[in-house]
C-alpha cells in the first residue's frame, strides 16, 4: 500500500540535500557560467525575413550535452552508495523505505534541478534583456517554454541514469546503461512510426518511391544520425523530424511526453529498487546472466557512433565503409588488449577477457546484424501510375504567416486536397531541393506519406487552382492575431545586395495597423506571385540585364516568365509568437508612405545614438547601401562600391555628412538608404543622392589616389569585377577573379586614368558607356586579412584588360555570346536549322553552360556566388548545336534541355 | 526477539546461509562466530534489513524487518567495512546517524566520546583504525536502538578500549535491556561479554548456547588408576574426549560438576584433579563430539 513513508523520507531528504549540495552548487556554476556557450551568445538571433529574434528554444548541442552531463552525475552522487559496500551497509541499513530512498532523491534531483535551471535561465533572460534587448526579440513564453523543457529533459534523464542505478554497481556501468536506456526509446518509437518514405527513385515520368522502415535511425545513412540521437532525438520527438527540417522540441507535447517517459521510468526504478540485490553492490551488473547483453547493447551503439563519425570523417562510402568498418574492429581489438594487459597488470585472466570480448564482438554483429536486416527489408517500392492516385493532400506554407525556422509541418501548416484527375495528371517529380509534405491516398486504397520535389506544371496548376477557389485560399490563411505581434522590422532587399534590416519599431499601435491593412491586401493577390515571392529558389534562369539581375521562371506551358527583376523593395517583416512557435510575415511598404517617413524618423534618433558609440569607443563601424530609391541600377551600382568604402577612406567626413543629414528633412524620391553598423548595433540612415552624397564621391578619388601612394607596399591584390551588361554569368565569374599586381603599376593606372574615373564616379558619362566599358575594381591589402584596408575603384575596360591577363579569354568569346553576331544555330541530329531572332537570342543565352560550365561549377561551391542556387541539376540532358557567326566563325556547344529548347528543336510548341 | 526460520541467502549460484534457524533472546548479548565466509556478515545484514532473504523469514518481535521502516528504526548495524563520507567531521557523522534515528543521544554520545579520549573536533578520515571503529561503535550505541548488530566487533582495538567498550556495551544492556549481536573470528573476544554464543558453519548455526551453562557443564579431569584402565571403566560418564599419557588420563566431561566428580571418586582414583577449561577448549572438543575438525572452523 502506498503510504506516505514510503513515498518520501524527510530525514533522508534532509541528509540527501546536505550531501549534494556541493554538487549542486558546481552544478548551478557550471551552468551558470556556461550560459553564453550554452546558448550560442555570439549568434543568438534568428534571422527570418530579416526579423531578428532570439529563441531560447533553439539550443545547440551544447545545452544537450549538460542535459546528458549534468543529471547523470547528479545521480551518481546520489545513489553513489550503492558502488561500495560500506556505504550501501549504511543506508540501506537505515530506516528509511526503499521506495522513499528512490523517490526522496527523485524528489530532491528535482529541486535542485529546478532551482539551478532558474539560476540559469535568470541568467540567460538578464542577459538577453541587457546585450540583445534592442536588436532582437524575445518571446516570454518562451523562456517558460524552454525552462520545463529543460526541466522535463533533465529530470527524465536523472530517472533513468537512477533507473540504471538499480541493475548496476558501479559509476561507469550506471552511466553507460543510462546512454544505452535512453536510446531505446528512439529506437522503440522509431519502430512504431507509420512507415515513412526516406528514398525516392530517379524515376522521371513517374513517381517511383521505396518505402523504408526508418532504416535511417535504425542503420543510419546519414553518419551523425546516432549522435543526433543521443543528443536531440532521445526524449522521443524523433517524429518529428520527419516532418520538418529542424526538429523543435520545445512544445507542450514534446514536454508532457517527457514527463510521462519520466513518470514510466520513476515507476519501473521504484520496482526494481526495492527488489535490489544489495549484496552486488561495487560489481558493474547486479544480475550477471544480463552483464553479457547489456554490455552488447551498449557495445553496439558507441561502437556504431564511432565508425560512423570515423566514416563520414574519412568521406564515407559503402565499400570505403565496410573496410573502415573492419579496420575499425581491429583497433578495438587491439585497443581491448591494451587495456586488459594494463588493468590485468599482465596476462593474468587474460583468456577470460578475450572471451568476453569476442562474444560481445559476436553479439554486436548479430544486434547490427538485424538491424540492419530489419532496415534492409522494410524497404517497399512503390511504383504506381497517376492514374493509381486518387487524391492528394498537401501541407502548404500558411500565406500570411510562414513559421520562422523549421518548424513541425503538420502542425503549422495548412492542407489543400486536390482530387481533380486533370491535376493529378500533371504529378511528377521536380526539383528535389524544393520538397513538400503530402500525402497520397491511391484507388486501392493505400495511403502514402512522402516528401518530395513536385514539378512546376503540377504547382503553376495548384496555383490557379488555389486562385480559383476562394475559400481554399482563404484557408491558407494563417492569422494568429494582432496581439501576437512580438516587433517588426523594415527591410531593404534587392538581389545584388543582402537585406539589410532597419532598428526595430516602437509605435507598436502603429504598426498592427500598418499591418492589418496590408494582410486584408493578400486576399487580392494571386497565390503564385505570394509564394513564388516567398520561394527566392523558384527561378529557372537569371540574366543581368542593363545592369540589374531579372529572373525567370519556366512555366508548365515552357513560357519564360519574369518573376522579378532587381528592383528594390521596402518591406516590412512582422515577426509573431503563437503556441510556442514563432511566425513571421513580409509585407510590401512604399517609401512614400506615412509609414515609411515616421520611422525614418526614428531611425534616425536612433543612428545618432550610434555615431556617438562609434565616435566614443573609436570602433570601427561598416556601410553598405540598403536601398535607393528612384535611382537606376547603373547607379545604384556604382555607389554601392563606394559607400563600403567610406568608413575606412573617408571615415570623419563621412559621420559628420551622416550627422548633417538625420537633421534635413527626408525627400524620398532622391533618398539613398544606408546601412550602417557597429559590433553592437545597427540601423539605417537615409542620404540625399545630391546633398549628402555628391560632395562625398567628389573627394573619394582624391583620398583613394593619395591613400594607394602612401600604402604601397601594403597593397598585395586586386579583384576585379565585370559588370558589363551582358551576362550575368561574367560577373558573376569575374567576382572571383582574382589577378596580382603591384601597387605601383596599379596606382599608376589610376592615375593615368583619372579623367576616365572622376567621370564615372561623378556619373559624367552615359549609362551606355557604364554599361559596356565599366569595371569594378577591388583592392585589398591583404584578402585573408578581415581588417585589410579596402578601396573601391570603378575603372574602365581598358584598364582592366592591363591588369588582368584571363580578360582576353572571355573577350574572344564575345562574339558567340553576342546573339547578334549569331547567324544561325544548326541541330544536326534533328536536321533543324534555327534562323528565327528570338529563338537564336534565346539558344545563344544557353551558350554560357557550355562555356562556363566548369567555373559555374566551382562557383557554386562558393556561398556568395550568385550561382549558388543555380539549378544545373534541373536539367537531365543536352543537345549538342552548331552555332555559325556572321563571319563564318564556328562553335559547337552543349546547350541544355529546357522545355523552350524542346520546342524550338523539335517544333512542338 | 530475533528469530530466523529456514533462512537462505544465496550470492549468484552460492548458497551462503542453508535453512539457517536460531532465536536470539531480548535483552542478550550474542556472539557469532565462524570462519571467514561462513555466513556471519550476511546473517547480520540479513538482521539489519540490508539483505533480502532468497528464503525462510527473518523476523524482529514477529515482524518482517527488510524494508519495515518502524523495526529498521530499532536496529542499527555496525559494518565490518564502515561508512565514512568523506571529508567528515565527528560532529557531522554524529549528526548523520541523528538524521536517520531519532532517539539519538547526544549527551551519550559527547560523554563517552570525551571517556574514550577520542577528539571531538578534525576529519574523521585523520584518526586511526581503532579510533574510527570505536566512533561507529559509539554512534550506533548513542541511536539508542533496542537491536545493535556488531560486524567484527572489536578489530583494531586496543586491550584497554575493548574493555571500555565492552562495558559501555554492557551497560546497555544492563540498564535498557538492548539486544547485541556482534560476530568475531576471535572467541576469546566474545567469551567475556557474550551471554549466547552460535557457530557458524557452512551456512548454518552448528552449535550454539548460554555461555555459563556450557562452561559449568564441560570440564577437564586429570585421572590415575593403580591398574591399567580404559573408557570402559567410565560408565555412565558424559565423556567428550579422553587422552591417556601411561597411567595418567584427561578427561574432557560433560555433566554436573559436582555430580560427575561423585562418579569418578567412587572408581578410586589415585589422582583426581579437576582443571579449568577455556570457553575455547570447550568449543573444540564439543565440535569435535559433532565431527568437526577444529582447524576447519578457524575460531
Amino acid at each position: 500500500m502506498l503510504t506516505k513513508t514510503s513515498v518520501f523520507d524527510a530525514n533522508y531528504f534532509r541528509y540527501i540535500l546536505k550531501k549534494v549540495f556541493p554538487y549542486s552548487l558546481v552544478m548551478a556554476l557550471v551552468l551558470v557560467l556556461s550560459s553564453f556557450l550554452f546558448y550560442n551568445f555570439g549568434s543568438p538571433t534568428h534571422i527570418t525575413n530579416s526579423v531578428m529574434y532570439y529563441d531560447p528554444m533553439a539550443i545547440g548541442a551544447t545545452a544537450n550535452v549538460f542535459m546528458y552531463i549534468i543529471p547523470i552525475a547528479l545521480s551518481v552522487g546520489m545513489f553513489g552508495f550503492l558502488h561500495k559496500k560500506n556505504s550501501t551497509d549504511f543506508i540501506f541499513g537505515a530506516p528509511v523505505r526503499r521506495s522513499a530512498l528512490f523517490s526522496t532523491n527523485v524528489i530532491a534531483a528535482f529541486i535542485i534541478i529546478a532551482v539551478t535551471l532558474l539560476l540559469n535561465f535568470g541568467f540567460v533572460a538578464l542577459i538577453i534583456e541587457c546585450f540583445q534587448g534592442n536588436v532582437a526579440y524575445v518571446a516570454p513564453q518562451n523562456y517558460i517554454l524552454m525552462y520545463f523543457y529543460n526541466l522535463a529533459g533533465y529530470m527524465l534523464v536523472y530517472i533513468v541514469a537512477s533507473l540504471a542505478a538499480t541493475l548496476t554497481g558501479t559509476a561507469i556501468s550506471q552511466i553507460l546503461l543510462t546512454i544505452v536506456i535512453t536510446l531505446l526509446p528512439a529506437y522503440l518509437l522509431c519502430f512504431v512510426q507509420l512507415p515513412f518514405v526516406i528514398q525516392y527513385s530517379g524515376g522521371f515520368e513517374c513517381i517511383d518511391y521505396a518505402m523504408s522502415l526508418n532504416s535511417i535511425v535504425l542503420m543510419p545513412d546519414v553518419a551523425s544520425a546516432p549522435l543526433t540521437m543521443i543528443f536531440m532525438e532521445y526524449i522521443g520527438s524523433a517524429v518529428s523530424k520527419f516532418y520538418g527540417q529542424v526538429a523543435y522540441f520545445t512544445n507542450i507535447r514534446t514536454i508532457c511526453f517527457t514527463i510521462l517517459l519520466a513518470a514510466i521510468y520513476f515507476i519501473v526504478g521504484i520496482y526494481l529498487f526495492k527488489r535490489y540485490r544489495s549484496e552486488n553492490s561495487g560489481k558493474a551488473f547486479i544480475n550477471k546472466g544480463v552483464n553479457i547483453f547489456t554490455l552488447s547493447g551498449m557495445f553496439t551503439p558507441i561502437m556504431l557512433i564511432v565508425f560512423f563519425i570515423l566514416a563520414d570523417g574519412i568521406g564515407y562510402d559503402d565499400m570505403l565503409g565496410e573496410a573502415l568498418f573492419y579496420v575499425f574492429l581491429v583497433f578495438i581489438w587491439v585497443a581491448f588488449v591494451v587495456v586488459t594487459l594494463i588493468f590485468n597488470k599482465g596476462f593474468s585472466g587474460f583468456g577470460k577477457q578475450m572471451k568476453l570480448f569476442f562474444t560481445l564482438l559476436i553479439t554486436t554483429c548479430v544486434v547490427s546484424g538485424i538491424f540492419n536486416f530489419m532496415g534492409e527489408s522494410s524497404v517497399k517500392h512503390f511504383s504506381f501510375k497517376n492514374e493509381d492516385v486518387k487524391s492528394i493532400t498537401l501541407y502548404m506554407e500558411p500565406i500570411n504567416t510562414a513559421p520562422a525556422h523549421g518548424q513541425n509541418v503538420k502542425e503549422t501548416y495548412k492542407k489543400v486536397t486536390i482530387k481533380d484527375p486533370e491535376m493529378l495528371g500533371l504529378l511528377k517529380r521536380g526539383n528535389q531541393s524544393e520538397t513538400y509534405f503530402f500525402e497520397f491516398v491511391c484507388e486501392n486504397g493505400k495511403k502514402l506519406t512522402l516528401r518530395a520535389g513536385l514539378s512546376d506544371s503540377f504547382l503553376n496548376a495548384l496555383y490557379d487552382y488555389i486562385d480559383s477557389n476562394e475559400n481554399v485560399k482563404k484557408s491558407l490563411f494563417s492569422f494568429t492575431g494582432a496581439k501576437k505581434i512580438l516587433g517588426s522590422a523594415l527591410t531593404f532587399k534587392s538581389q545584388l545586395q543582402e537585406s539589410k534590416t532597419s532598428i526595430p519599431f516602437t509605435d507598436k499601435k502603429e504598426m498592427i495597423r500598418v499591418i492589418a491593412a496590408k494582410e486584408l491586401e493578400y486576399l487580392d493577390t494571386p497565390i503564385r506571385e505570394i509564394y513564388m515571392q516567398n520561394n527566392y529558389v523558384d527561378y529557372t534562369y537569371s540574366y543581368l540585364k542593363n545592369g540589374a539581375i531579372e529572373y525567370y521562371y519556366e512555366d508548365y506551358s515552357g513560357n519564360y516568365e519574369l518573376l522579378r527583376d532587381n528592383s528594390i523593395t521596402l518591406s516590412l517583416s512582422a515577426l509573431r509568437y503563437y503556441n510556442g512557435q514563432y511566425y513571421t510575415s513580409t509585407y510590401n511598404i512604399d517609401y512614400d508612405s506615412d509609414f515609411f517617413l515616421n520611422f525614418a524618423e526614428d531611425a534616425h534618433k536612433e543612428m545618432s545614438d550610434l555615431l556617438d558609440d562609434i565616435e566614443n569607443y573609436e570602433e570601427s563601424f561598416e556601410a553598405s547601401v540598403a536601398g535607393a530609391f528612384e535611382l537606376d541600377d547603373e547607379k545604384y551600382i556604382d555607389i554601392e562600391g563606394f559607400i563600403e568604402a567610406l568608413p575606412s577612406v573617408m571615415r570623419e567626413e563621412f559621420i559628420e555628412t551622416i550627422r548633417k543629414a538625420i537633421d534635413e528633412p527626408l525627400i524620398p524620391e532622391n533618398t539613398i538608404g544606408i546601412y550602417i553598423a557597429n559590433h553592437y548595433r545597427k540601423n539605417i540612415v537615409f542620404l540625399n543622392i545630391d546633398r549628402d552624397i555628391t560632395p562625398l564621391i567628389e573627394k573619394y578619388f582624391d583620398s583613394v589616389t593619395s591613400i594607394l601612394s602612401v600604402s604601397q607596399n601594403h597593397l598585395k591584390m586586386a579583384v576585379g569585377a565585370l559588370i558589363d551588361g551582358t551576362e550575368g554569368v561574367c560577373s558573376g565569374f569575374f567576382s572571383y577573379e582574382s589577378f596580382e599586381s603591384t601597387p605601383h603599376e596599379i596606382a599608376a593606372l589610376l592615375k593615368e586614368n583619372e579623367d576616365d574615373i572622376v567621370k564615372i564616379l561623378t556619373q559624367k558619362v552615359t549609362d551606355k558607356t557604364i554599361k559596356n566599358e565599366y569595371y569594378f575594381l577591388q583592392m585589398t591589402t591583404d584578402p585573408y586579412d578581415t581588417y585589410a584596408f579596402t578601396v573601391n575603384i570603378p575603372i574602365t575596360t581598358e584598364i582592366l584588360r592591363t591588369i588582368c591577363p584571363r580578360f582576353d579569354y572571355f573577350d574572344t568569346k564575345t562574339d558567340f555570346l553576342d546573339h547578334n553576331n549569331i547567324e544561325s544555330v544548326t541541330y544536326d541530329n534533328g536536321g533543324t536549322k534555327i534562323t528565327d531572332r528570338e529563338d537564336i537570342e534565346y539558344l545563344t543565352s544557353l551558350l554560357k553552360f557550355h562555356y562556363f560550365y566548369d567555373e559555374i561549377q566551382d562557383m557554386r561551391n562558393t556561398e556568395d556566388s550568385y550561382y549558388y542556387d543555380y539549378k544545373f541539376e534541373s536539367y537531365y540532358s543536352y543537345y549538342d548545336l552548331k552555332f555559325t557567326t556572321k563571319d563564318g566563325q564556328i562553335e559547337v556547344a552543349q546547350i541544355p534541355e529546357t522545355g523552350r529548347v524542346r520546342e524550338i528543336l523539335h517544333g512542338d510548341r | 526477539m530475533v528469530k530466523a526460520e529456514a533462512l537462505t541467502k544465496c550470492f549468484g549460484k552460492t548458497e551462503i546461509l542453508k535453512n539457517l534457524t536460531c532465536e536470539i533472546r531480548d535483552g542478550s548479548i550474542y556472539g557469532l562466530i565462524g570462519a571467514n565466509g561462513a555466513g556471519k556478515s550476511t546473517l547480520l545484514r540479513l538482521i539489519a534489513g540490508i539483505y533480502y532473504p532468497d528464503n525462510g523469514s527473518l523476523k524482529i518481535d514477529g515482524e518482517e524487518i527488510f524494508d519495515n521502516l518502524i523495526k529498521k528504526k530499532d536496529v542499527v548495524f555496525v559494518a565490518d567495512e564502515f561508512y565514512i563520507p568523506a571529508g567528515c567531521t565527528v560532529e557531522q557523522y554524529a549528526a548523520m546517524y541523528s538524521v536517520f534515528y531519532d532517539n539519538f543521544d547526544y549527551s551519550f554520545f559527547w560523554k563517552h566520546l570525551e571517556m574514550l579520549g577520542l577528539p571531538l573536533k578534525g576529519k574523521i578520515m585523520n584518526f586511526s583504525k581503532g579510533m574510527k571503529r570505536q566512533l561507529v561503535m559509539l554512534c550506533a550505541l548513542s541511536c539508542k536502538c533496542k537491536t545493535i548488530l556488531f560486524d567484527e566487533t572489536f578489530d583494531g582495538l586496543d586491550p584497554v578500549v575493548r574493555n571500555l567498550m565492552k562495558n559501555i556495551i554492557y551497560n546497555e544492556v544492563v540498564e535498557r535491556g538492548v539486544t547485541v549481536i556482534m560476530t568475531s573470528h576471535n572467541l576469546r573476544e566474545l567469551e567475556d561479554i557474550c551471554d549466547c554464543l552460535g557457530v557458524l558453519y557452512q551456512g548454518g548455526i552448528l552449535f550454539e548456547g548460554d555461555i555459563a551453562n556450557i562452561k559449568s557443564n564441560v570440564f577437564k579431569v586429570q585421572i590415575a588408576f593403580k591398574e591399567d584402565f580404559s573408557e570402559k571403566n567410565f560408565i555412565g560418564i558424559d565423556i567428550m574426549n579422553i587422552k591417556k599419557h601411561g597411567s595418567v588420563a584427561t578427561l574432557i566431561i560433560r555433566g554436573d560438576r559436582d555430580t560427575e566428580k561423585a562418579k569418578l571418586e567412587a572408581l578410586n582414583p589415585l589422582i583426581l584433579d579437576i582443571l579449568p577449561l577455556t570457553l575455547e577448549e570447550i568449543f573444540i572438543y564439543e565440535m569435535e563430539v559433532l565431527g568437526y575438525a577444529y582447524e576447519n572452523l578457524s575460531v
